[in-house]
């Protein structure tokens, strides 16, 4: 519709964290996860804060900055954008990677769920698995027997 | 949720499934199968990844020194291992396959893993491989140039006969590099 470029805009939403924290968006971010889209079809006061359960209000807030990016990306190139989202990405820590990804995939947000997912990819890529699991502090729970047949049973993938 | 005192603890593990799974498939096959030594939840993980992604390239041999003996084994061992994981996997739908691969001796192999691949309803396919060999089965399979599923085609190098009647419904993105046609 031709009026929706106005209106959309111009409306704010409220998400609410699970730590009570609250955010005030414009609907076209917030809309950018189609969790909250589906909610708000549903919903009949808008004004009402929307519950985004099982995120904290820290990682809300990254979410949101992802989303507020995204909705405006006409202003960047694609090159631009894409810089954007690695420079993003490389300033988090695991910790907040995780809870990122849960809430990518909790909110339904497709291109923050690639965005991390691949960030998560690349550093395990290149790496042995020793350099893995001290990465990830992954605790190896093999009898070293256990772990020499894993590698019998695939040499092929532990070759450089 | 704690956010500060987290040093020395495996989130990652704590993932479900399908996440894990979405983080392994942006990696080549080789090295997605490597993760099921790390610990116990990540043992069978590789057979559940929706992407099949060989790279000759990865594997032993290929692309080194010009001998014969060096380059059929590591064919050999290239063809075990693809035949191993698509016979392992469990995944009812391939999301993409991409095949990187210079084959000198056998190409028949190839054509079955095209068949696996598109009667699992694949969405993307990226295959680039030389046949230095004169065979037969220059034909891709039949069926290959009716995959309604088909969303993303990346050929390269490969020779290719076309048939006269092609159809790809919901293709959006076609790349063809460095094509040898076999006929008009």
């Amino acid at each position: 519709m031709a009026s929706t470029s106005t209106s959309t805009l111009s409306r704010k939403l409220i998400l609410k964290s699970s730590d009570g924290e609250k955010f005030e968006v414009d609907e076209n971010v917030a809309m950018q996860s189609q969790t909250i889209k589906h909610m708000i079809e549903d919903l009949d006061d808008i004004n009402s804060p929307i519950p985004v359960s099982i995120v904290t209000g820290t990682i809300l807030s990254k979410v949101i900055e992802y989303c507020k990016k995204h909705a405006t990306e006409d202003s960047d190139s694609d090159e631009q954008l894409k810089q954007w989202d690695k420079e993003y990405a490389n300033n988090m820590d695991l910790n907040t990677l995780y809870y990122l990804l849960l809430a990518a995939n909790y909110m339904e947000i497709k291109g923050l769920l690639e965005l991390i997912t691949q960030c998560v990819a690349d550093m395990i890529k290149g790496k042995s698995p020793e350099e893995i699991r001290a990465h990830f502090n992954i605790k190896n729970d093999f009898t070293p027997q256990e772990e020499a047949n894993i590698r019998n049973e695939n040499p092929w993938a532990f070759e450089n | 949720m704690d956010f500060d005192a987290n040093e020395g603890v495996d989130r990652i593990s704590d993932l479900p499934n399908h996440i894990l799974c979405h983080i392994l498939s942006f990696l080549p096959t080789k090295y997605a199968v490597g993760t099921s030594v790390l610990s116990t939840r990540w043992r069978y993980l590789w057979t559940s990844v929706p992407v099949f992604n060989f790279d000759g390239r990865l594997h032993g041999g290929f692309n080194s020194i010009f001998n014969m003996n060096v380059f059929l084994e590591s064919e050999i061992t290239f063809r075990n291992v693809v035949n191993r994981v698509m016979l392992l996997n469990s995944i009812p739908n391939i999301q993409k396959f991409r095949l990187v691969y210079d084959c000198h001796y056998n190409a028949a192999p190839i054509f079955t893993w095209l068949q696996v691949g598109i009667s699992h309803c694949i969405l993307e396919l990226n295959l680039d491989f030389c046949l230095s060999v004169l065979m037969e089965l220059m034909m891709l399979p039949k069926n290959f140039f009716m995959r309604c599923t088909l969303v993303v085609l990346k050929l390269s190098r490969m020779p290719l006969i076309v048939p006269s009647f092609v159809s790809f419904p919901k293709l959006k993105v076609l790349e063809i590099r460095r094509m040898v046609y076999l006929d008009d």
